[in-house]
């Protein structure tokens, strides 16, 4: 079975067309990495397999049903850092035991098992000594790996990376690479964006590059070699997920 | 009961002073409703302003004074009308919002402002006028009853019960409600609970502070609380504190200053939050002076 199947999906913001037609099989302990140009419907494609967005038409299917029925906290959304407001009164550990929430049941409280879970998570990202540190108080790179601890402390099988290297540190972006890759041995499933076209390889199993739909599918070297002019002068389509860095 | 409070009081000015209003059966009465209302406003206050809806809060104060209206025309209970209202207007922004993809503020700016019209239209055409209506607008604390403190103490419990069964998804949803939806928690039904524990608040609310000033009960303890506090538990901690004193207080003051109840409660929270506003400023100018020195030296 196949982690995620997209048939013919189609979707629509109102009346302006932001993916259309797309089909899309990704077995499990698969890497995909999404890249397009800004406002080509990257971050529409992750919300839509994270059923955030009904599509128009089309299937979507996670593990074999649709993403509204599948069990809780099956999907991790991780998104970028500039789409919460991180004035939001909490601790690092306050963000990352989140991840918890959506499977305990609301007159359960935190157990042993998740207590685990939140600090191997928090260790894992190297984040140990920002445990008790205040949200506000940490860099755009902290805060990347605090949202990708809250997304391994929810035990997830399907990883959703929306653009987690825009404007973090080299180190960060290694530890974000690592834990990809890991995820990916354990029989995870990860979609990923990203601008970074020329450091796929090291990244991904497979790329697809999207524009409204998906228009080349292989291998990282393969997608490399095709050369596709995607640096579009200006895009600038919807803000889907507030990402503004030109496309490069 | 009287001659209890005033026996203890004896002897010490501060005692007297505490006990003094409390001879009076009402303002014995009042104190108690403004605990419970204190706490229960600054309480859901705090999802409110974390959310960042304050503003329908005052909304759904408003149009429940068609409920208002509507009740006192039939003979029913005002509370019941309101709280029927107010949760018929609250569920129907949302639904407005949501499906209808206008905008939140643009919502609540349509049907609150209608629902207040249909209330002021239907007392407009009564004959004859009633204190009860005016107590409504500006709040009459000192006029709660025995029933009344039974009605709001049950809604309170109500409204609390309601937070503890949605207390985790609503913090995930305020500081993340794409990934919160994301993981599976139902943001639609955990927004209409919180919609409809707002609404609750602010009808047990009106009789003491009134529709005009209800919101500021709502807001302003939680908005000084998130100035001060490190994490969402401490927030929830410090604005129900600060919401009982300030509605312990404000009953205290409005006794000896001879003051409406319902406008020096919200004074008092609006003093609480200006002053703690400027000693965080200059605990802040304090500290990047502090750092600036350091580093030039």
């Amino acid at each position: 079975m196949n982690a995620i199947t997209l048939t013919s999906v189609t979707v629509a913001y109102g009346n302006v067309c932001a993916l259309r037609e797309v089909s899309l099989e990704v077995p499990a302990a698969t890497a995909l990495g999404i890249i397009g140009a800004n406002g080509a419907g990257k971050s529409t494609l992750l919300k839509t397999v994270a059923g955030l967005l009904k599509p128009v038409r089309g299937q979507v299917e996670v593990l074999g049903r649709p993403p509204a029925r599948c069990r809780p906290a099956l999907i991790a959304y991780v998104p970028q850092v500039e789409a919460v407001d991180w004035s939001f009164p909490a601790t690092v550990r306050d963000v990352v035991a989140m991840g918890r929430f959506a499977q305990l049941p609301f007159y359960r409280r935190l157990g042993k098992r998740d207590e685990v879970l939140i600090s191997s998570a928090i260790a894992h990202l190297g984040l140990e000594s920002l445990t008790d540190r205040r949200i506000s108080a940490l860099s755009g790179g902290q805060q990347q790996r605090v949202f990708l601890a809250r997304a391994l402390a929810s035990e997830a099988e399907i990883f959703l990376l929306d653009e987690p290297t825009t404007g973090v540190d080299a180190a960060t972006e290694q530890m974000l690479r690592q834990v990809v890759r890991e995820l990916v041995e354990q029989g995870k499933t990860v979609l990923m964006t990203t601008h970074d076209l020329d450091s796929t390889g090291a990244w991904f199993d497979r790329v697809i590059v999207v524009e409204k739909a998906v228009i080349a599918d292989g291998a990282p070297e393969e997608i490399l070699a095709l050369n596709i002019p995607l640096l579009r002068e200006h895009g600038h389509g919807h803000a889907t997920y507030g990402a503004r860095l030109p496309f490069a | 009961m009287a001659t209890v409070t005033q026996r203890m009081a004896r002897g010490s000015p501060l005692l007297e002073f505490l006990s003094a209003p409390l001879q009076y059966p009402f303002m014995l009465r009042a104190m108690v409703a403004a605990c419970i209302i204190g706490a229960l406003c600054s309480f859901i206050g705090t999802f409110v302003v974390l959310r960042r809806i304050s503003f329908i809060g005052d909304g759904i104060a408003h149009a429940s004074f068609a409920g208002i209206v509507l009740a006192y025309m039939r003979g029913l209970d005002a509370m019941l009308g309101a709280a029927v209202v107010a949760i018929l207007a609250a569920l129907g922004i949302q639904a407005v919002h949501r499906r209808g993809g206008v905008s939140i503020d643009t919502a609540i700016g349509v049907i609150f402002t209608g629902a207040f019209a249909l209330g002021v239209f239907l007392m407009s055409r009564l004959h004859s006028y009633s204190n009860d209506l005016e107590d409504m607008l500006f709040g009459n604390i000192l006029g709660v009853s025995v029933s009344d403190l039974y009605g709001i103490a049950l809604l309170a419990a109500l409204v609390l019960f309601l937070v503890w069964c949605s207390f985790r998804a609503l913090i995930f949803l305020s500081f993340d409600p794409v990934v919160a939806q994301a993981s599976g928690i139902r943001a639609g039904l955990v927004d209409q609970a919180l919609l409809v524990m707002l609404a609750l608040t602010i009808v047990v609310s009106l009789r003491a502070v009134g529709i005009v000033l209800v919101a500021a009960l709502l807001v302003t303890p939680a908005a000084t609380a998130a100035l001060v506090a490190k994490r969402f538990g401490n927030m929830l901690l410090y604005s129900v504190v600060i919401g009982v004193l300030c509605a312990v207080g404000g009953l205290y003051a409005s006794y000896y200053l001879q003051a409406a109840s319902g406008a020096t409660i919200v004074l008092a929270t609006t003093v609480t939050f200006g002053i703690t506003f400027v000693v965080v400023q200059i605990q802040k100018y304090v500290l990047h002076r502090a750092l600036r020195e350091e580093s030039a030296r």
